[in-house]
């Protein structure tokens, strides 16, 4: 840390208390902001559909609600999934990527690159059209949903991204630490999975949790290729309501739904960023 | 890298036909076998397929639909369930040809490119054309009045090319209905090429569509068609005798006027025709 100088240093945010309050309470304002003007786009839409006989928009949101968020779980399980799964192949691959074997580290260096360099949505349309729909085991027919392959769509980039969060932060992991359990005569493995992982789980909860937030908001493009979730049940609304005057107060509501699950995530990444921020 | 993609595609191509090979036996001795009726049918196309607040779907196909499987039912002398896949114009064809779906009914156009692709029952048991849904003060008569003008389309109609090479006008493509025609709403486009039925439907609706018409000639009337895969021929047998007694009988007739469908021409002249049988 900078030595003690006889000079006014410039007010940052989040040195000291009043900083960090100062600071969450902007943020909070921001966040009522949004929240207030989703809102308000619903209510003014629905000001204008007073003037038919029709039902009021707010009315109508609120009886399709159930339905509504019946798809949004879809967009929750199949996020969840993806990340699940994702996880799990991903760790396996970010510590292959640090492997002294070059015949396990080229590979694994490649899938990363190509699956986190493709567009998510070209990843999903692979897995929806080329994965059988159902397998036969044995004389039965086992039915493969739709949303599981397109969680699996979703698991690929995922993989990807958490294999560079793993690897990272296990470059991020001072050298020293590696020197030290040498010394103690840890074996490389060991050293990996006594030492150096328990340190980098820190590290990568909050890119992790960052990545989940982009997830859950990415699986609507489950929609694109006909898996429901919360877009489609949006969209489907729409269609039996045929009222135009639906189509952005819908679209507003989805949003905030998304809104009210992510943000949170979003603010407790910040807070185990800042708790376990470790100092240089 | 991009020959790796196309060889690791193929494999997996490979191996998802390999699970659609074992399709060939006859649909009607499966849905016998399973008890079950898979169709492949729509739910964003009110009045023919929607859903209700519940999640429940509902409209003309599906009550087509649920007379069908009364009719396997009293053949195969076993209680026949529908099971119901959700299709969109973009998927159907694919289901269907899979064996994800058995039968296919989805407000789908009968065009001879797509009877090469899947077998269509016939007689066909619907038909709509297209139209200009386009606000009364624009003053459009003809279908020529549009030469120039940017005119609200939906993304892959089988019309929209023929349409706008014969008469000249700029197609805007939307993803939907709904989007198409806030777009027309909001005046981006001179008006909505959509189908004559649908059309009708919104301006019974009233409200912001009450200064609006549909006011050309109906054009490229095309027979609806339902559907099933090649070498059904015991199924397919069954569904033209139902369709035909629906026309005979005035089911659809019945079931326009259920779901408040403006009678349609067709319909009245296909009742006609089969009733002379």
């Amino acid at each position: 840390m900078s030595r003690p100088f006889a000079v006014l240093l410039p007010f940052r945010p989040g040195d000291g208390l009043a900083g960090i309050a100062g600071h969450r309470a902007d943020r909070r304002a921001a966040a009522g902001l949004a929240l207030a003007a989703g809102l308000i786009l619903v209510h003014a839409a629905a000001h204008a559909a007073t003037a038919g006989a029709k039902p009021a928009v707010l009315e109508t949101l609120w009886r399709w609600t159930p339905f509504l968020l019946g798809g949004f779980v879809w967009n929750i399980v199949i996020s969840a999934l993806a990340m699940a799964v994702g996880t799990a192949l991903g760790f396996l691959l970010g510590i292959a990527q640090i492997s002294q074997v070059r015949a396990v580290r080229a590979p694994s260096w490649f899938a990363t690159q190509l699956l986190r360099n493709a567009p998510w949505l070209v990843l999903l349309f692979y897995c929806m059209y080329l994965l059988p729909f159902q397998l036969h085991v044995f004389g039965t027919r086992i039915g493969i949903p739709d949303w599981l392959k397109a969680a699996f769509g979703f698991a690929l980039p995922v993989m990807a991204y958490v294999s560079e969060i793993v690897r990272g932060a296990i470059r991020s992991i001072p050298a020293g630490q590696w020197e030290s359990a040498e010394a103690l005569s840890f074996t490389r493995s060991q050293t990996i999975w006594m030492i150096v992982i328990p340190q980098c789980l820190k590290r990568m909860l909050p890119a992790w949790m960052n990545l989940y937030a982009i997830v859950t908001m990415a699986s609507v493009l489950a929609n694109v290729v006909g898996v429901s979730e919360g877009l489609t049940a949006a969209r489907e609304m729409l269609a039996a309501e045929q009222r135009v005057e639906l189509l952005l107060p819908v679209y507003a509501y989805v949003l905030l739904w998304f809104f009210a699950y992510c943000y949170p995530i979003a603010r407790a990444t910040v807070f185990l960023e800042r708790r376990w921020a470790v100092a240089h | 890298m991009q020959k790796l993609l196309r060889s690791a595609a193929l494999a997996i191509a490979m191996a998802a036909l390999g699970g659609a090979a074992v399709q060939a036996e006859e649909t009607l001795d499966k849905i016998k076998q399973s008890g079950k009726f898979v169709v492949g049918i729509k739910v964003d196309y009110r009045p023919f397929g929607y859903r209700n607040e519940k999640g429940e779907m509902l409209g003309l196909e599906h009550d087509l639909v649920a007379d069908i499987a009364e009719r396997l039912s009293a053949r195969l002398g076993k209680k026949i369930e529908v099971e119901k896949v959700v299709v969109t114009a973009q998927n159907r064809m694919q289901f269907l040809q899979q064996g994800r779906i058995d039968f296919m009914i989805a407000t789908m156009n009968d065009t001879p490119e797509r009877r090469k692709i899947v077998d269509i029952i016939e007689p066909n048991y619907y038909a709509s054309g297209v139209n200009l849904l386009t606000r009364k003060s624009n003053g459009i008569k003809t279908w020529e009045n549009l030469k120039g003008k940017t005119v609200c389309t939906l993304q892959g109609a089988w019309y929209n090319k023929m349409l706008t090479e014969k008469y000249g006008f700029t197609a805007q493509p939307y993803a939907g209905p709904n989007e198409a025609a806030q777009a027309t709403l909001d005046n981006r486009c001179i008006g909505f090429l959509d189908d004559d039925a649908h059309a009708a439907s919104l301006l019974l609706g009233g409200g912001p569509w009450a200064e609006f018409e549909v006011p050309l000639e109906t054009q490229a009337e095309a027979p609806w068609g339902m559907a099933i895969r090649f070498q059904n021929p015991e199924l397919k047998d069954m569904l033209s005798k139902a369709t035909a007694e629906w026309h005979r009988k005035g089911t659809i007739a019945a079931l326009e006027k259920k779901w408040g469908i403006k009678p349609t021409k067709w319909v009245q002249t296909m009742q006609e025709k089969h009733k002379s049988q």
